[in-house]
């Protein structure tokens, strides 16, 4: 009998609302509006729909490409005894007639340099008369010398062996020369004695010394300007043993790290007074140059806060407004941020970093209460997969770091969001304030071969 | 205008042409309307659940089957949209003492002299989950099972709901019963109906669509 009340009910519904006898009448506003959302689709292109996904990809296949291009190249290992030279070819130091020549006017030293290697060896050259001409013709280049022995070592400058000065001519210009010593023992002074002597006329040519460094493995020297260069290197003792040599440029090479971190958060809205506690689990992939950290990834982040519902959004009409919500939401948080280094000692490092985060919304569930115990309006409200705010929350943040070893560091990082624009379903001012922390691990030690 | 000539409106908005999609709107506007009108509280909401699916039908019309009628298509997607609209919006009821209406003598309601307007003013007076459950199993012809799937909620919670709406719609027909059968006040509220749909030609060709197909 009920049922049959409850059909009757039905029917008298479905057959009065099935026909309408007067239907809506068309509105102008309604088709302004409609428009509106065509045009809106029409300027929108729809790459935009995938800029989050794209952005992400773009940030991830950047950080590779750095790390592809800045990869050192394979590492050179010499054997002992051997002398490699690599320099941009000029039409002069590639001549082997040069070469002779230049053996017959500097004497023992390239002398025994030409024979340590078959390879053209500039770091002869640089400091030989026979040398200067590449000077005077404008030529510059680069060379590394990497030599194995300290006999032969100290061979590549023949002056050096002698004492007195080796003067390369006037205007040998942008001579860069890079010496890479390698020897068994380090403490010899093939690597380390310098002698500067001050600007002397040789030859009627005023000489100065402008920079002149062998430093461990590398040595520079820069005449820029004027005719170089007096040194004076030690003879040093026979080398007892030797190793192999592994040449890095680290100095400007990019440092790749991979990071996983947890955090407790607190979450307000326009403050933390009210804070609720939070939480996230991210991923992050950093790329470090010298003092600066470029980073990015993503993290799942709980967001729970309660706020009144005078800072609460929406076009929803209550039939009576609630006094406060208690929202949580579940979102992506994608940054990007740049990192300095404020300090660095003792396997212990601080950065402080800034940056701006995209908050992908999963989901925002909103609870509403109402002044009386009984609720006089919804209670409840869920937003699934709706919102995106891109690149509207400023983070700022310092991370400290202790190397537990060469590949992996300890991370803890107290942090604090900032919105730039309302967020969420709701409207709101989030702000987060916490403390991550996590492991991060080196990525560069898996290239090395 | 017959099928053929809606066919051809149908392919000046897949060109996105802009005079055949106002057609196609100004066409199928009432129709529409007067389904959203049922899942929504007011005209408001309802034209921009409506819109929300026009903008679906011109960016998805390349999908539309023209062997299938458009009416029924079209319809779907209205009704679709209004539960994407429930359900981006409140989901659960806010509870109300219905102990009132339990108590209601159900009389005989199919006696009752309702028009649509009366109707349509009841339903949307109804909360929204309710609403849309009443909508889904008495209008629309769904099964709990369905409607649990569609609103991500239990068939207890469909079931419920519906029990819950026509205790609502009972009590709002003895009120206005009493009342000396006058509850059409619709119009201080938005509402705004006209006997005729159109007076462009294009509506008149609408009108003669509608008939077909």
């Amino acid at each position: 009998m009920k049922k049959e009340k409850d059909e009757g009910l039905d029917d008298l519904f479905k057959k009065g609302l099935a026909d309408p006898v007067s239907e809506a009448a068309f509105r102008d506003a309604d088709w302004d509006a409609m428009e509106q959302m065509l045009d809106k689709r029409k300027r929108r292109p729809a790459i935009l729909y995938w800029l989050p996904y794209l952005s992400g990809v773009a940030a991830l296949a950047l950080l590779f490409l750095g790390w592809m291009l800045f990869k050192p190249d394979a590492v050179k290992v010499q054997k002992p005894g051997q002398v490699a030279a690599i320099q941009k070819p000029t039409p002069a130091n590639t001549k082997t007639d040069q070469q002779k020549e230049n053996t017959g006017t500097s004497g023992g030293h390239t002398r025994q340099a030409a024979d340590s290697s078959k390879q053209n060896n500039p770091a002869a050259y640089a400091n030989t008369p026979g040398d200067s001409k590449h000077g005077r013709n404008g030529k510059s280049f680069f060379n590394t010398l990497s030599v194995g022995g300290a006999r032969r070592g100290t061979g590549t400058h023949a002056a050096d062996l002698s004492g007195k000065p080796a003067v390369a001519p006037a205007d040998n210009t942008q001579q860069n020369l890079a010496v890479a010593n390698n020897t068994a023992q380090p403490n010899t002074a093939v690597n380390s004695t310098l002698a500067t002597n001050a600007p002397q006329k040789i030859n009627g040519v005023d000489t100065t010394v402008k920079q002149n460094v062998i430093a461990n493995n590398v040595s520079k020297v820069d005449s820029s300007a004027n005719p170089t260069v007096a040194n004076t290197v030690t003879p040093p003792t026979a080398p007892k043993s030797k190793k192999p040599a592994i040449k890095s440029g680290s100095s400007n090479r990019p440092q790749f790290a991979f990071g996983v971190l947890a955090s407790s958060n607190l979450n307000g809205v326009g403050s933390l007074q009210e804070s609720k506690l939070g939480g996230n689990f991210a991923l992050r992939f950093s790329m470090t140059l010298s003092k600066w950290t470029v980073s990015t990834g993503a993290s799942y982040a709980i967001a729970p806060y309660n706020t009144s519902f005078n800072n609460y959004h929406t076009n929803y009409q209550f039939p009576a407004n609630p006094t406060g919500v208690s929202a949580n939401c579940r979102m992506l948080d994608i940054p990007l941020n740049i990192n300095y280094q404020v300090y660095n000692k003792h396997n212990n490092k601080f950065t402080v970093g800034s940056g701006l985060s995209s908050y992908i919304m999963l989901r925002e569930d909103y609870n509403f209460s109402y002044a009386g115990s009984y609720p006089t309006g919804p209670t409840s409200y869920s937003v699934i997969n709706k919102n995106r705010n891109f690149l509207s929350i400023v983070n700022l943040d310092v991370t400290y770091e202790h190397r537990i070893n060469s590949n992996v560091g300890l991370l803890i990082e107290p942090y604090y969001k900032i919105p730039l624009a309302d967020v969420g379903a709701s409207q709101v001012r989030l702000q987060t304030a916490g403390v991550a922390v996590g492991f991060n691990v080196n990525l560069n030690s898996f290239t090395k071969h | 205008m017959g099928e053929e000539e809606l066919h051809q409106l149908i392919r000046g908005c897949i060109k996105q042409e802009r005079g055949s999609q106002k057609a196609l709107y100004k066409v199928f506007y009432g129709f529409s309307m007067g389904i959203c009108l049922r899942y929504t509280g007011n005209r408001e909401e309802a034209a921009e659940v409506m819109n929300q699916g026009f903008f679906k039908v011109f960016t998805h019309l390349e999908s539309y089957d023209p062997a299938r009628p458009f009416k029924a298509w079209l319809g779907k997607i209205m009704m679709n949209v209004s539960i994407d609209y429930y359900r981006a919006n409140l989901k659960m009821a806010y509870t109300e003492d219905l102990d009132k209406a339990e108590h209601l003598s159900d009389g005989d309601l199919t006696d009752k002299k309702l028009n649509y307007d009366d109707l349509l003013k009841m339903v949307q007076k109804l909360p929204n989950a309710y609403r849309t459950v009443f909508n889904l199993f008495a209008i629309d012809g769904y099964s709990h099972d369905e409607i649990a799937a569609m609103l991500n909620i239990t068939s207890g919670t469909s079931k419920s709901n519906l029990h819950k709406a026509r205790q609502k719609l009972k009590q709002m027909i003895l009120e206005a019963d009493s009342s000396g059968n006058n509850i059409n006040y619709g119009k201080s509220n938005g509402m705004d109906y006209s006997s005729i749909v159109a007076i462009s030609s294009t509506d008149r060709q609408g009108a003669t669509i509608r008939k077909n197909i």
